[in-house]
């Protein structure tokens, strides 16, 4: 169907792909349901409807993990209650709503009795029990342990995510190998889709609850209640990032530059994201195994380096590295300039303080301390000169430290914000070439999103680039200011040129005087007869007879 | 090897692979490979869940000698308290070790297992990190208070054999953890 009939028709949802598409003339119940849970429409607000949905299963399942621990449901119990009470009221108003937009619903709109379709639908009836059991309690004498258990039923909520996802990468992947689909669903590609963004979100997940558990763990009280649970949830982090780790080590060789199945692997295996990968699982089976030989506690503290996982979807780690290696020889150099000012600082301190302090300046390399910390700024006052000639001295350099100490810094955040900007004008040349056709793809829009999340950017900031890149598209588009080999380098530019300039002769051929200008191009034989027929011809449209008169 | 396993691959004019989606030969291996893997980290976690319950059997000890400690601070100050050997009083000069003896006696309530050794519980000086030996043990300090103006309110000191218990005492109950680092269970009186 041609779209533009689609937008002009309100009864056809399937043309509008915006909110500003929306007329506003709709009745009330389908306009309500193109705003909230068509999922047709890009930018409604179906997409955060079901993120904080999920989001609110997710912290049910938290909630009734935690309710199994007297410890803490017990003197808690009013909150655990609310909370209870709380997203009992969302999920009903979800299915509320969700059943009063059923006539709206693709899936049911067909039907006779849109409204029974959609109760007798599986999603609805997994949104019915995860509530019920609620209600029940109201009426018949339920034993809570069941009601308890019952709740669990919540997590199935998620499927009305899932169940859209994997069919979108289903077919995304139609006619791919298992390798292929395995490394669409855990590297960023084009056949992810939405199933590659909830594995990198259920990674995410995992990473934050194993830190906060990590961090927690130290927490002694809490670890003295919690350390079960802490258990469980370490072993099951550990199985996660470990399966993870072999799936990304088989499919990376679908990568570019990874292909060769040994090399590839090692080369993969090499990379710091992927030893990040290894170093956030090893220090659980080193402990598991040899704790009966050697004391390994330390290396919990190594089980925070899966913080370090999360880099994999930020740029902001990407950006930093750049920006050090652009910076390197600078950065050398300023280290040995403060290198040199630490240890010069230290022996004149070692020097002028020794005799009065030796406690405290027992020797340079403890005079390096006080050094640091005077020239950072830091400034503890552990030890402090007490001499005339040390506190002089300690003036000046605690005035030079600010400045000396200050350099790294200073160039880290400018080569920061210089290498931002670069970034954000590739992005720029990128929205200038797929403006060449005049308009944005489903496809470069993707990419533009892709693009505008890795820079950080928000969409006003996304617009104005978007503006900026139209403006100078135009600008080029204007071929007068363009060099004639610059236009020949075109067939599309060169025939608009070569328009422009029929157009300029006609409009000369209607303000030059005509007789004059044929007695001045043919006495002087400025024009040869061909040129002169030419430009009788553009001027009259009339067949060229240049042939016959020659 | 890969490349000749995923014969059931084709290649079309474009380059772009068509298969069936099942898994090849090398899939199959990487699966059975991805579930043993998966075997392997049901067993390794069932271990470290065992390990855990075994702390927690031991956190259960100690909390056992801290609630017998806080019940019997009143009561063993009473006329025939039982076991005689752990009452209180000027009248009865009992030592700990004859009412450790008397508690840890088979049959008795507190005659506990470590359950990292299967042995019975047995008292430690202190938990030390380096002696293994000694993991899923109790120690039992008595604090005493230090005169007031001190530093420190009071020291802290093992309740030992010869120490005697006719009069109240303030204890502190330490468990040795699977690594022999001290947990606190808790500081009662006696």
């Amino acid at each position: 169907m041609d779209t533009s009939e689609e937008k002009v028709n309100p009864e056809n949802r399937s043309g509008y792909r915006f909110c500003s598409e929306i007329p506003d003339n709709l009745p009330l119940r389908k306009f309500l349901y193109c705003w909230m849970l068509d999922p047709k429409i890009k930018d409604n607000h179906q997409a955060d409807i079901d993120r904080w949905i999920s989001i609110l299963i997710v912290a049910n399942l938290f909630v009734l993990l935690f309710e199994h621990v007297p410890a803490i449901y017990e003197p808690h119990q009013v909150l655990f209650h609310a909370f209870d009470i709380f997203s009992v009221v969302i999920f009903t108003l979800e299915y509320a709503m969700r059943l009063y937009f059923a006539p709206e619903d693709e899936e049911f709109k067909n039907s006779k009795y849109p409204y029974l379709r959609y109760i007798t639908s599986p999603f609805a009836i997994i949104d019915f029990f995860a509530v019920a059991p609620f209600y029940l309690q109201a009426f018949i004498a339920i034993d809570l342990r069941m009601l308890r258990f019952l709740r669990l039923l919540r997590i199935l909520k998620l499927f009305r995510v899932l169940i859209p996802a994997l069919k979108e990468f289903s077919k995304l992947n139609q006619g791919r190998t298992f390798r292929q689909k395995m490394h669409a669903l855990v590297f960023p590609s084009d056949y992810g889709g939405s199933l590659q963004s909830i594995f990198d979100t259920f990674i995410m997940i995992w990473v934050i609850v194993s830190v906060v558990a990590v961090v927690m763990e130290s927490v002694e009280a809490v670890h003295y209640i919690l350390n079960m649970q802490f258990i469980i949830l370490d072993s099951v982090a550990v199985g996660i990032f470990t399966l993870e780790y072999w799936m990304r080590l088989y499919c990376c060789v679908e990568e570019p530059g990874y292909q060769h199945p040994f090399i590839g692997r090692f080369k993969h295996a090499k990379q710091t994201t992927s030893i990040i990968d290894f170093l956030a699982v090893v220090p659980f089976f080193l402990e598991i195994f040899l704790h009966h030989l050697f004391d390994l506690r330390f290396l919990r503290v190594f089980r925070l380096l899966r913080l370090l996982k999360l880099t994999r979807y930020t740029g902001a780690t990407t950006t930093l590295t750049k920006v050090i290696a652009r910076e390197w020889p600078v950065l050398v150099a300023s280290a040995f300039i403060m290198l040199l000012l630490v240890i010069l600082t230290a022996s004149l301190g070692y020097l002028f303080e020794h005799d009065a302090q030796p406690d405290k300046f027992e020797n340079i390399p403890e005079a390096i301390y006080w050094a640091v910390i005077t020239l950072a700024s830091v400034g503890y006052g552990d030890i402090s000169p007490v001499t005339p000639m040390g506190r002089m001295m300690t003036i000046i350099l605690a005035l030079l430290g600010i400045g000396i100490f200050a350099i790294p810094a200073a160039l880290l955040s400018s080569a920061f914000t210089d290498q931002l900007r670069i970034e954000r004008e590739t992005l720029q040349n990128e929205l200038y070439e797929m403006l060449s056709d005049g308009v944005i793809s489903p496809e470069e829009e993707d990419i533009i999103n892709r693009e505008a999340k890795r820079l950080h950017l928000s969409e006003e900031e996304v617009t104005r680039l978007l503006e900026k890149a139209r403006w100078e598209r135009e600008v080029k588009d204007d071929l007068s200011t363009l060099p004639l080999h610059k236009i020949a380098s075109t067939p599309e530019h060169a025939v608009e040129h070569y328009k422009s300039l029929l157009s300029q002769i006609r409009q000369l051929s209607i303000m030059a005087d005509g007789t004059k200008f044929e007695e001045v191009a043919i006495q002087k034989d400025r024009l040869t007869p061909r040129e002169l027929a030419l430009w009788h011809h553009i001027q009259t449209d009339k067949p060229l007879l240049v042939a016959e008169s020659s | 090897m890969e490349q000749i396993l995923n014969t059931q691959v084709t290649q079309t004019s474009n380059g772009e692979p068509q298969s069936s989606g099942k898994p090849t030969t090398t899939d199959t291996i990487f699966l059975i490979f991805l579930g043993l893997v998966l075997v392997s980290l049901v067993t390794i976690g069932r271990l470290y869940y065992i390990e855990g319950m075994k702390l927690e059997t031991t956190k259960r000890n100690g909390e056992a000698w801290a609630e017998w400690f806080t019940k019997a601070s009143n009561e063993r100050f009473t006329a025939g308290y039982e076991p005689s050997v752990c009452a209180g009083g000027s009248e009865n000069a009992h030592t700990w070790g004859d009412c450790f003896k008397a508690l840890t006696a088979s049959g008795s309530a507190l005659a506990l297992t470590n359950p990292f050794f299967e042995t019975p519980l047995a008292q430690v000086a202190q938990c030390d990190k380096v002696d293994r030996s000694i993991i899923g043990s109790i120690a039992i300090d008595k604090l005493e208070p230090t005169p007031p103006g001190s530093v420190i309110p009071f020291t802290v000191s093992q309740l030992v054999e010869s120490d005697p218990i006719d009069k109240k005492l303030k204890i502190r109950v330490t468990i040795c953890d699977n690594g022999s680092y001290p947990i606190q269970i808790a500081e009662t009186d006696f």
